[in-house]
C-alpha cells in the first residue's frame, strides 16, 4: 500500500484491521473501509477496468458510485462497483468485460477499429451487406453485456418495509444536514438519507483544509447524529420520486419504502470531466475524486499532477493536494486566472505555474498516464507543452443531482451565471438547497439549508409563506461552458459508458438527431449505467453549440428512476403470493394430489402416479363415468344474493331470465359484459323469493362479486351480497351411485322425485349442515355439497369411507375437463376468449333476448345474426396415433388460418381424442374434414362432429339410468 | 404510490382499488349504430373523468373525478349522483 | 430530407380544419399548413387529433411500463412472454434485459412511471429466472399507448375525407411499422383502403366486426 498517506483527520479506514483480497488473481492488502478501488489505488494497480465497447483501459474518475467502467465480478455477484463497494476479507474480484484477463484483454483491439464503429453503428453498420448480418450480430453478442451472471445463483429475499416521516432530507452534505436539524427543531419527524457510509458530504472532502469548516463541523453533524427526530440513514440511495411522496429508500438491509409529507432535496452536485484527447487515461480524474481518495482513505492519487481548472474548488483542490505533498507541475486554468488572483498569487509563492486560458489537448500514455499536451484554448496544435505527470486533475464544472426534483415534476433552468442547471418551479411540497440550488459558499448552504426546512415547514403547517429560493446562490460561474477540446485523433470521450467521442455527438446532430431526445436515443449517450452522470451536461453543451442555441433551447433528457441501479433481488423484496388451499387438502396429499395452480388456488390436477398421468387420469374418468367419483370444487366462487331486488339483479347481470327460477331450483348463469362478450359462468339458485345463492367461476369469483355490487351501487338496488368463497367447502360427487350413496347420509328425500335434476336443497348430511344442488357439469348423475370450511374435511372422510363399496375415487381438475368435454360444455377463457359471444360458443339457448333489458342485450340482439365463427367438436381417427394434438394448434385450410383448438383430449367414453375448435363458420359443418397442424408442423385430419360426444339425450341424469348404468 | 382520498377512510394507496372505468350511461332506445358507440366510444382525451373506484378490502363501490393528465383525485361523487332506474320491467315474470 | 420530406419537431397541431366534410389544412402553432390529405399517427395522443374532427374512436389511453437492467453477457436469444405472470423479457443486443408487463389499469395520459409496477415485475422476473437477482434495473420509463377494445389498430379512411388514421397500435407495433406503412401510403394516395387493413377499418366497431387475433391464446391478450 505505498500510496497510503500517514493518518488523515477525517479517513474512513480503519489501521487497525487489515483485509487480504485478490484482483485478477493477484492478491492485496487494504484496511477495513477500503473500497476496492482505494485499495487497487493504494498499491499502484491503476488500470482497474476496461471500456465497454473499445475495451480501452480505465481507472478511477469520480470514486463517487458512477465509475461504471470500473465493474467488478466475483464468485457470487455481478456488476460491483469498485469505487463504492466495502472491500472484503479473503473476497476475490476480476475485471468485467475482459477475454483473459484485464491485462491480456483479447478484444482490446476493438479500439484500433473505433473508426469503424460510428455513432449508431448498432443500427445502420451491419446491416449492408445483409448477409454479414448474422455474422456481426454473433460477434456483437459475444461482445455485449459487462458482468456476467451465473444460473446456478439463487434468489434472496431481502427484506422491505414502511416508513412514514413528515420530511426526506436527502443527501447528508452541509445544506441537507442543516436543513435536516432546522426541521426537527420545529417539530418535524425527519430522515436524512445519504448514499454514503457516513454523513457530512463535501464538508469532508471538499472542505478539509478550510478553517470555517473545522468549527462547524463538529457540532454540524452531532446535532442530527443525537437529534430524536431525526433518523440518519447513511449507505442510502434514494432510487426515485414517485407520486404523493412516494419514495424508496434503497439501502443495506433490503428497501424502505417511505411516505413523508415533503422533500427536500439536497443532493450536491455531480463533478463533470473534461473532454479532449485520451481523457479516459488512468491517471486522469475529477479533483473530487482525488479529494475522496485523501480526505476518506489517505491515499496519494499520484506524485506528479497537472490540475486541469475553471472554477474556486479547483484551486482548492490544487492547495489540498500540494498539502499531501504531490508535486503540482502546473496548473491549466480554462478561464482567465486573474478570476482568481488570490490563489493564482499562492501558487506562485510555492512555485506553481498557472497557465490562464490554455487547455490540456491530450493525455500521453499507453495504460496510464505519462504526460499532458498543453495549449491555449482554440489553437490546437499551436504553442502546445508537453508536461510529465502521472496524475491530471479535472476541476471545470458540475451538474446539479436533480434527477429526484425532475421527477417530482421540477422544472430546472439554466443559469447563464452559474453555467450550470438551477431549480426553477418546483412542486408543492419539493425544496432543493445547497449546491443542487447553485449555493456554493459554505456559510450560505447553511443559510440555504434553514431556509429550504423553513419553507418545508410551513407548508406542512398549511402556510404558504413565499420564500425566495434563490437568495444564497453564487454569483460566479462554478462551470465552464466549453471545456471541450476538438482533437484530430479524436478518443475524446465524452461518455465513459458508452464510449462515445465529441466526433460521435456531433456526426449525430449532423445526421438530424438535433433534438436531445433524439441524440440520446441514436447515439446511446447516458444509457450506460451511470445514465449519463458524466456524459449528459456535455452532450448539451455539445448540442446546444452545434445548433446555434442556448442550453435551455436544447434542454435536457429525462432523468428516469433510478438514481442508481437497484438489485432485482432488493425490489422483489421477500416473495409474497397469496396461496389458497381448500379445506380439503390434506386429503388431497393423503390421496396422492399432484396439484396445479388454478389462479391463486392450488387444485388437484390428478391423484396417484405422476408417471402415468395419462392412465390415472382416464381411470379417474372411467369411475364417474361408471361409479362413482368425488373432486373438490371448493374454488368456485359462493355468492349469497339477499333482498327484494336480488331477482332484479340476476335478471340484469346474466342472460337468462332469472326471475321465474322456481323456489329450490337452479339455472344456469351466463354472464357477457356490454359487448356481448362471454366473461363468467356458474349456476344460480333460488332459496327463497329474496334469496338466491350462485356460483361463479374460480377465476372470476372476486370479478363477478365486484360487479354485483357495482351493479346494485348503479341501479340502486335493495340488495345485499355475501361473498362465501372462502367460508364454503364444495364437492362434486359425481357418478351413477352418488344418490344410492348420499341418500342414507342425508335427514332429505333425494329421491329424483323429491329432488330433481337441477333441485337445490338445504339438508344435513350426517350431523354437517348443507347445501345440496344436482347439477350436470361432467354429465353424470351428481350432487354438489357445499358445506362450512371446517366441515369440508370431514364431509371429505365421510363420502370417501362410505363410498368405499361403489369403489369411490377421487378426481382432479384435468379428469373434470375430460368429462365436461365429452358433454360439450365450455370452460370460460378457455373455450372462449376475449371476444367470443354466446352465440359463437354454440349456446344461444342461454340467451333470453325477451328480457326487456340485461348488460349486453342489445348487442347480442344484434350481432346474433352476425358471427363469423363458431364453436364445434371434433374427434381424431381412432387409432390413437394423433394424440399430439395441443390447445391453441391451428386449423389451416388452403393455408390461411381458420381456427383454433380450444379443447382437446383423450375421451375414454369415446375412446379417441376429443376436442373442440373455434372455426370460422363457413367451414362448420358436421362431417367436414379439418386440418390441424401441430407443434412438429405435421398437418392432422380431424372430423367435425355434433357435441355432446356423450349421452347426448342426457339421460344419465335421468333417474332410471342411476343404478344400472354401471 | 399514488394515495386515492377515499370520503370513508381518508387517503389509501391506490393498489387497494380496483379502476371500474368511467361512469357511464346506456342510452335508451338506441339504434344500433348509437349503441354500437355507446358500447365501444370513449372520449379518450386527457381531462377530468367520473370514475368507478372499488375498495377491494372494504367492498365497496366509488366514483371519484379525476384528472387523467396530472393523475389527481379532484372530488367523490356521492353514489345517489350517479345512480338511474334500470331500464328493464322489474315485473316480467 | 433525400425524398422532398420535411420533418418539423417540436411542432404542435393545434387544429384540422376541414370544410364540407374535407380537409383543408392544419394549424400549428408554427403557422398553417395548406393540405388536403392528413395521417395521423400519434400513439398517445390520437383521441386529441381525432376529437379536432369532432371524431369518437374508442381509444383510451393507458400507460406501459417498461424496464432495463444493466447490460449483462449474453444469456438468453429469445423474448420470453408468460401468459400467467404477465411479463415479457429480453436481452437487447448491448447485454441489457429488456422486460415489462402488461398495461396499467387505468386511464392515464402522462408517462409517470410507479415503483409498484418495477416490483411487482422484479418478483415476476424472480420467479422466471431466480438466478438473475444481483442484476440491477437501471432505468424504468412508461410510454402512453393507445388501446382499442379488441387490441388492433385502427387503419385507414375516416369518415372526414382526406383524414387517414393510423392508431390503436396498443402495445404492439414495433414490427409491423414497415408494413402499416407501405398500406397505409396505398391507402393515402389511393383514397381506398388497402385489402390488407381492411379487417382494421375505422368502422368496424360500428358494424361489431371487431378483430380476433386469430391463433392467439385463449386471453384476448
Amino acid at each position: 500500500m505505498r500510496y497510503r498517506l500517514t493518518k488523515q483527520p477525517l479517513e474512513w479506514i480503519d489501521r487497525q484491521h487489515k483485509l487480504r483480497f485478490s484482483f485478477e488473481g493477484k492478491t492485496f492488502e487494504a484496511f477495513e473501509g477500503d473500497v476496492i478501488s482505494s485499495a487497487l489505488w493504494a498499491n499502484n494497480v491503476r488500470m482497474l477496468g476496461r471500456s465497454f465497447k473499445y475495451h480501452r483501459p480505465r481507472g478511477l474518475l469520480s470514486l463517487a458510485n458512477h465509475d461504471v467502467n470500473v465493474m467488478l465480478q466475483s464468485d457470487n455477484d455481478t456488476h460491483i462497483r469498485g469505487d463504492v463497494r466495502a472491500v472484503q476479507e479473503g473476497e476475490s474480484y476480476y475485471a468485467t468485460n475482459t477475454q483473459g484477463g484485464l491485462k491480456q484483454d483479447r478484444f482490446k483491439w476493438l479500439g484500433k477499429l473505433s473508426a469503424m464503429m460510428p455513432v449508431g453503428f448498432y443500427y445502420k453498420a451491419f446491416h449492408s451487406p445483409r448477409f454479414l448480418f448474422p455474422l456481426w450480430e454473433t460477434i456483437i453478442r459475444r461482445a455485449a453485456g459487462i458482468g456476467k451472471i451465473n444460473t446456478d445463483w439463487k434468489r434472496r429475499f431481502t427484506p422491505k418495509w414502511y416508513e412514514h416521516a413528515d420530511v426526506l432530507v436527502v443527501g447528508a452534505g452541509p445544506s441537507g444536514i442543516q436543513a435536516a436539524q432546522n426541521a426537527a427543531e420545529q417539530g418535524m419527524k425527519v430522515i436524512l438519507a445519504d448514499e454514503n457510509k457516513h454523513i457530512g458530504g463535501s464538508l469532508d472532502y471538499q472542505w478539509v483544509n478550510d478553517t470555517d469548516a473545522a468549527v462547524i463541523r463538529q457540532p454540524l453533524k452531532q446535532q442530527v447524529l443525537d437529534h430524536p427526530l431525526i433518523t440518519v440513514k447513511t449507505e442510502t440511495v434514494v432510487g426515485g420520486y414517485y407520486a404523493d411522496n412516494w419514495i424508496p429508500l434503497s439501502g443495506p438491509e433490503g428497501i424502505a419504502k417511505l411516505r413523508v409529507k415533503a422533500v427536500i432535496v439536497a443532493s450536491g452536485l455531480l463533478e463533470q470531466p473534461a473532454v479532449f484527447h485520451n481523457n479516459d487515461l488512468p491517471g486522469v480524474m475529477l479533483m473530487s475524486a482525488a479529494q475522496r481518495l485523501v480526505a476518506r482513505y489517505a491515499i496519494k492519487p499520484g506524485n506528479k499532477a497537472v490540475v486541469l481548472v475553471a472554477n474556486e474548488e479547483g484551486y482548492r483542490g490544487v492547495m489540498d493536494m500540494y498539502k499531501v505533498g504531490i508535486e503540482i507541475q502546473a496548473v491549466v486554468d480554462l478561464e482567465p486566472a486573474e478570476a482568481h488572483s488570490e490563489w493564482v498569487a499562492l501558487l506562485n509563492e510555492k512555485g506553481i505555474t498557472v497557465y490562464s486560458e490554455y487547455t490540456v489537448n491530450e493525455a500521453c500514455g499507453k495504460d496510464s498516464l505519462d504526460a499532458v499536451v498543453i495549449g491555449p484554448i482554440d489553437q490546437p496544435g499551436i504553442d502546445t507543452t508537453r508536461i510529465d505527470c502521472d496524475l491530471l486533475l479535472m476541476s471545470v464544472g458540475w451538474s446539479p443531482a436533480a434527477h429526484l426534483l425532475y421527477q417530482a415534476g421540477g422544472k430546472l433552468g439554466y443559469d447563464k451565471t452559474l453555467n450550470q442547471f438551477v431549480p426553477g418551479t418546483l412542486p408543492a411540497g419539493i425544496y432543493a438547497c445547497g449546491r443542487v440550488n447553485g449555493v456554493f459558499k459554505l456559510t450560505e448552504q447553511l443559510k440555504d439549508g434553514e431556509r429550504a426546512a423553513q419553507q418545508c415547514a410551513a407548508f406542512i403547517r398549511g402556510d404558504n409563506a413565499s420564500y425566495d429560493e434563490g437568495a444564497f446562490r453564487d454569483e460566479l460561474s462554478h462551470s465552464s461552458g466549453w471545456p471541450i477540446v476538438a482533437h484530430p485523433d479524436g478518443k475524446n470521450f465524452v461518455d465513459f459508458d458508452e464510449d462515445l467521442q465529441l466526433d460521435d455527438l456531433l456526426n449525430a446532430a449532423k445526421e438530424g438527431f438535433d433534438n436531445i431526445e433524439l441524440l440520446k436515443r441514436f447515439s446511446t449517450v447516458g444509457m450506460g449505467p451511470s445514465q449519463g452522470k458524466h456524459a449528459n451536461m456535455n452532450a448539451i453543451r455539445i448540442l446546444a453549440k452545434t445548433l446555434g442555441q442556448d442550453i435551455d433551447q436544447t434542454g435536457s433528457t429525462t432523468a428516469r428512476p433510478f438514481y442508481h441501479p437497484v438489485r432485482l433481488d432488493d425490489l422483489a423484496g421477500t416473495r409474497f403470493r397469496v396461496h389458497r388451499v381448500s379445506a380439503m387438502h390434506q386429503q388431497h396429499i393423503k390421496h396422492q394430489a399432484v396439484f396445479m395452480d388454478a389462479g391463486t388456488w392450488q387444485r388437484p390436477e390428478f391423484y396417484g402416479d405422476k408417471a402415468r398421468r395419462e392412465t390415472m387420469i382416464r381411470e379417474e374418468v372411467q369411475a364417474v363415468r361408471e361409479g362413482l367419483g368425488l373432486i373438490d370444487v371448493s374454488t368456485l366462487g359462493k355468492i349469497e344474493v339477499m333482498g327484494p331486488d336480488a331477482a332484479c339483479l340476476l335478471d340484469t347481470m346474466y342472460t337468462m331470465r332469472m326471475t321465474n327460477i322456481k323456489h329450490g331450483m337452479t339455472r344456469y348463469a351466463l354472464m357477457v359484459d356490454e359487448s356481448g362478450v362471454i366473461i363468467d359462468d356458474g349456476i344460480v339458485g333460488k332459496i327463497s323469493d329474496s334469496h338466491y345463492y350462485l356460483t361463479a367461476t374460480t377465476s372470476h369469483a372476486d370479478i363477478t362479486y365486484r360487479m354485483l355490487s357495482r351493479a346494485i351501487a348503479e341501479w340502486g338496488l335493495d340488495v345485499r351480497l355475501s361473498n362465501r368463497t372462502g367460508q364454503q367447502a364444495a364437492v362434486n360427487l359425481a357418478g351413477p351411485y352418488s344418490r344410492e350413496l348420499l341418500a342414507p347420509l342425508v335427514d332429505i328425500d333425494i329421491s329424483d322425485e323429491a329432488f330433481p335434476y337441477l333441485g337445490i336443497r338445504e339438508a344435513n348430511v350426517q350431523g354437517i349442515p348443507a347445501r345440496l344442488m344436482r347439477v350436470g357439469f361432467v354429465g353424470e348423475l351428481g350432487f354438489e355439497i357445499h358445506v362450512p370450511y371446517n366441515q369440508g374435511e370431514s364431509l371429505w372422510q365421510l363420502l370417501m369411507e362410505k363410498g368405499k363399496q361403489y369403489g369411490i375415487r377421487p378426481f382432479g381438475v384435468e379428469a373434470q375437463r375430460r368429462l365436461r368435454m365429452e358433454k360439450g360444455h365450455i370452460i370460460v377463457g378457455q373455450d372462449t376468449d376475449g371476444l367470443t359471444t354466446p352465440y359463437e360458443a354454440g349456446m344461444p339457448w342461454a340467451v333470453h333476448l325477451k328480457k326487456t333489458f340485461f348488460v349486453g342485450r342489445q348487442t347480442l340482439a344484434i350481432m346474433k345474426d352476425n358471427t363469423d365463427r363458431v364453436l364445434v367438436g371434433f374427434q381424431l381417427a381412432a387409432d390413437g396415433a394423433s394424440t399430439e394434438v395441443l390447445e391453441s394448434h391451428l386449423v389451416i385450410d388452403n393455408g390461411e388460418i381458420r381456427g383454433r383448438v380450444t379443447s382437446v383430449g383423450y375421451s375414454p367414453s369415446c375412446q379417441r381424442v376429443i376436442g373442440m375448435i373455434m372455426l370460422d363458420k363457413q367451414l362448420a359443418d358436421i362431417g367436414t374434414p379439418l386440418c390441424i397442424r401441430t407443434t412438429s408442423g405435421d398437418m392432422v385430419k380431424a372430423e367435425q362432429v355434433s357435441m355432446p360426444f356423450y349421452d347426448p339425450d342426457g339421460l344419465r341424469q335421468k333417474p332410471q339410468l342411476d343404478k344400472d348404468a354401471a | 404510490m399514488k394515495l386515492i382520498p377515499c370520503p370513508d377512510l381518508g387517503p389509501r394507496p391506490r393498489n387497494e382499488f380496483d379502476y371500474g372505468g368511467e361512469v357511464r350511461r346506456p342510452p335508451l332506445d338506441a339504434d344500433d349504430k348509437c349503441w354500437a358507440e355507446y358500447v365501444y366510444n370513449r372520449s379518450g382525451q386527457p381531462g377530468v373523468l367520473r370514475e368507478w373506484w372499488y375498495h377491494r378490502p372494504t367492498g365497496n363501490w366509488y366514483v371519484f373525478e379525476r384528472d387523467t393528465q396530472r393523475d389527481e383525485f379532484l372530488i367523490s361523487i356521492p353514489l345517489k349522483e350517479v345512480q338511474y332506474a334500470l331500464p328493464s320491467d322489474e315485473t316480467t315474470a | 430530407y433525400q425524398r422532398g420530406v420535411e420533418i418539423h419537431q417540436k411542432t404542435a397541431v393545434t387544429a384540422i380544419v376541414e370544410k364540407d366534410g374535407r380537409v383543408t389544412g392544419v394549424q400549428t402553432n408554427r403557422g398553417f399548413i395548406q393540405c388536403n390529405k392528413v395521417v395521423s399517427m400519434v400513439a398517445g395522443s390520437t383521441p386529441r387529433i381525432t376529437s379536432m374532427l369532432g371524431l369518437q374512436t374508442p381509444i383510451e389511453i393507458f400507460p406501459l411500463q417498461a424496464c432495463v437492467s444493466e447490460p449483462v453477457k449474453p444469456f438468453l436469444d429469445t423474448i420470453i412472454v408468460s401468459g400467467s405472470l404477465h411479463v415479457y423479457v429480453s436481452q437487447s443486443s448491448r447485454g441489457e434485459l429488456v422486460m415489462g408487463a402488461s398495461v396499467d389499469p387505468s386511464v392515464l395520459h402522462s408517462t409517470r412511471s410507479s415503483f409498484d409496477f418495477v416490483e411487482e415485475l422484479a418478483d415476476k422476473m424472480l420467479d422466471l429466472f431466480p438466478f438473475t437477482g444481483r442484476l440491477r434495473v437501471m432505468r424504468q420509463w412508461a410510454g402512453m399507448s393507445d388501446i382499442t377494445p379488441d387490441f388492433a389498430p385502427i387503419m385507414g379512411k375516416t369518415p372526414v375525407e382526406g383524414f387517414y388514421l393510423d392508431a390503436g397500435w396498443g402495445t404492439w407495433g414495433f414490427k409491423a411499422t414497415p408494413v402499416s406503412g407501405k398500406t397505409m401510403a396505398d391507402t393515402v394516395v389511393n383514397d381506398r383502403n388497402h385489402e390488407l387493413i381492411e379487417p382494421f377499418r375505422f368502422d368496424r366497431f360500428r358494424e361489431f366486426d371487431l378483430v380476433g387475433e386469430r391463433g392467439a391464446a385463449s386471453v384476448g391478450h
